[in-house]
């Protein structure tokens, strides 16, 4: 074991993966914003709708948005998946044993008809 | 006598002592008339010792059978009880003084145990010093040392012992600790209906396992696991009761393990779990997973046709755990149970990887592709213990500033915590799989070699992943970002912010050398895993 070998690129049989050259990537992409950060006009103040908050597009709310808002459009969309697994999801004890009962007898049946 | 050849009965004793000794010192310190502070340092401190010391027992041991190459075999009761073959090598436990068969009870360590043992033991020591500040009621810390140790006996013993009656009793062991320390904060409702839930699912599934345990008993006559092997594997055919048994282990280790849709009772006991209990919930899941793996490839994995089934099952439950645990995390509100969902969906990952292997295991693309799968696998396992742990540290530091888990009652929490936050965020990119943080390194496995498997199964993976950032981000915005919170001024105890330091700097340091941690740590134990044969002879005699 030696030190090149911290270093050595990991091989996951169809590619490779190397966090050093991906972080000296970063470096360079990061070297690159500079510049063009660089080449713009100093003192530019973002005011109006500039300053804002992208909002999709809208007008954000005067409201600060709470972490529980941010994927209403996601939830909102798989509604009834939501309902069902909230159903799912019911505290009850009866219905754990029900599911871990029922999901062993199925992996059992499945193991009884292998030839 | 060499202590070292005795390492393995030792990492089981040691922590056990301690944990006997805790009720004779509390009655020790009172008597001393020693006050809340001295007596915390005493108790927790005994509890610290007694992990490190079998941390270090455990590296030991690792070492010894990573740098040999060779299985480590400790016989209970024998009068050399690690050396039991003969001048040539080839006298077994089979020979006539047993009887015909292995009588005694064996701990066994391959490179898949010792893996999983060195991992279990780490994080246990890492909850010891979280808890010398974390656990604020010292009347009942000797209580609360009793359990963590108790319950790392139990994981611990679940991956060393070699024998499944024995593999049952630590099953058990863990169990009960573990309910015991999920109801520790028992003035809260919440926590003793969580333990009392826990305990319930861990009994049913406990008989289950001695149910089965006792079916393969009854045809074959023996309890230990290589010897059990050989049975199974001279059968023409296996019995209908050998799959009924198998049916019954699978669905047990896997509801253990959180996988959907038996994982109800996972968010209720890590939510309400002190923080470092949780720190070693996460190792007893690990550890079910072990006995999960262990006895599938081990005893099934020579019945081709079994165990590419039992393959599709782990594939099944894992998709089932990615996708559910990952969407229920998004609409959770309590900082806790949200990364409970988070832990389901990563043992979906393993479950994957661990699948895929099993699902080739014994054709020719085991070696293209199942072995990378597999290895994704126990990597993804190794990283998610890391990561995993140290996010739950993270929210019980909030916890322990703020008594509370809400998401809507946090915020700000980055001006008055500045490392909680950085450990935070580390763990967060992590378990997101953001390069070069260690998450990205695993998945990255798992994906490539799971898509030559089939590439439907690596899209839900990675859109899982991109649904896990996605929630973190939320917790991140609500619970750090904003304006500084006025009751949090200050940074959690050294004593808290040390593991998360150390989680976080090993996160880190695995995420820049995946090369190294899986050609010498991971690959080597999903081999051995996989290698049933090889672990019967490392047991039986013949060599490793």
């Amino acid at each position: 074991m030696q030190f090149e070998d911290l270093l050595e690129v990991m091989d996951t049989g169809s590619g490779v993966w190397s966090p050093l050259v991906f972080l000296g990537g970063v470096l360079i992409a990061f070297l690159v914003v500079f510049i063009i950060m660089k080449m713009g006009h100093p003192g530019v103040v973002a005011t109006g709708r500039k300053g804002m908050p992208f909002f999709s597009g809208n007008v954000p709310p005067d409201q600060r948005m709470k972490g529980d808002q941010l994927y209403w459009g996601f939830t909102e969309a798989l509604h009834t998946y939501y309902e069902r697994l909230r159903l799912l999801h019911s505290g009850d004890l009866r219905d754990y044993l029900f599911w871990y009962l029922l999901t062993t007898a199925i992996i059992t049946a499945i193991f009884l008809g292998v030839e | 006598m060499n202590l070292a050849d005795h390492y393995l009965p030792l990492i089981i004793a040691v922590p056990l002592m301690a944990a006997f000794l805790q009720p004779l010192l509390h009655t020790l310190l009172q008597r001393m008339k020693v006050g809340p502070e001295g007596a915390r340092w005493v108790k927790g401190g005994l509890t610290c010792l007694a992990l490190l010391l079998t941390l270090l027992m455990v590296l030991s041991v690792t070492y010894e059978v990573y740098d040999t190459d060779q299985i480590q075999t400790y016989q209970f009761g024998a009068d050399e009880p690690t050396q039991y073959s003969g001048a040539d090598g080839t006298v077994n436990l089979t020979d006539s003084k047993q009887g015909g068969f292995p009588l005694r009870i064996f701990f066994v360590v391959d490179h898949f145990s010792a893996f999983g043992a060195s991992l279990g033991a780490f994080l246990a020591f890492l909850a010891s010093v979280y808890a010398l500040s974390y656990i604020r009621d010292e009347e009942r810390r000797g209580w609360f040392s009793n359990l963590l140790l108790l319950m790392t006996v139990g994981l611990l013993g679940m991956q060393l012992t070699g024998d499944l009656f024995n593999l049952f009793v630590f099953l058990e062991i863990t169990g009960i600790a573990s309910c015991g320390l999920v109801a520790f904060p028992r003035r809260r409702i919440e926590a003793v209906e969580a333990a009392f839930k826990y305990l319930a699912v861990s009994v049913v599934g406990g008989l289950l396992f001695l149910l089965g345990v006792g079916l393969l008993y009854g045809q074959y006559g023996t309890l230990n696991m290589a010897f059990m092997a050989v049975k199974l594997g001279e059968q023409a055919a296996l019995t209908n009761l050998d799959k009924i048994v198998l049916g019954l282990f699978v669905g047990t280790f896997a509801m253990k393990a959180s996988a959907v849709p038996m994982h109800m009772w996972t968010p209720d006991a890590y939510a309400e779990a002190p923080a470092p209990v949780t720190l070693v919930l996460l190792t007893s899941t690990m550890a079910s997973l072990y006995a999960l793996s262990r006895l599938v490839f081990l005893l099934y994995g020579q019945i081709d046709e079994m165990a590419h089934v039992a393959g599709y099952v782990f594939i099944a439950l894992g998709l089932l755990s990615m996708f559910v645990g990952v969407t229920m995390a998004l609409i959770q509100h309590d900082l806790k149970r949200l990364m409970a969902y988070h832990s389901i969906s990563q043992v979906g990952y393993m479950l994957l990887g661990l699948g895929v292997g099993l699902a080739v295991l014994g054709t020719d693309e085991f070696d293209d592709y199942g072995l990378a799968a597999m290895s994704g696998g126990l990597f993804h396992l190794l990283n998610y213990l890391l990561y995993k742990g140290l996010l739950f540290l993270t929210a019980g530091a909030v916890f322990y500033k703020l008594r509370t888990r809400e998401l809507s009652e946090l915020g700000g929490l980055a001006h008055g915590m500045p490392y909680t936050t950085l450990f935070f965020l580390i763990g967060a990119a992590a378990i997101s799989g953001i390069p070069p943080f260690s998450g990205f390194a695993s998945k990255l496995l798992i994906y490539e070699s799971v898509y030559q498997f089939n590439p439907l199964l690596t899209a839900v993976a990675m859109v899982v992943s991109i649904m896990t950032l996605a929630s973190f981000v939320k917790v991140f915005y609500s619970a750090f970002l904003g304006q500084p919170h006025p009751e949090v001024t200050r940074e959690v105890p050294m004593t808290m912010l040390t593991p998360m330091a150390v989680l976080a700097l090993l996160t880190l340091a695995v995420g820049l050398a995946p090369d190294f941690v899986v050609t010498y740590l991971v690959e080597p134990a999903a081999q051995a895993l996989a290698n049933g044969a090889g672990y019967v002879a490392g047991v039986l005699g013949g060599g490793a």
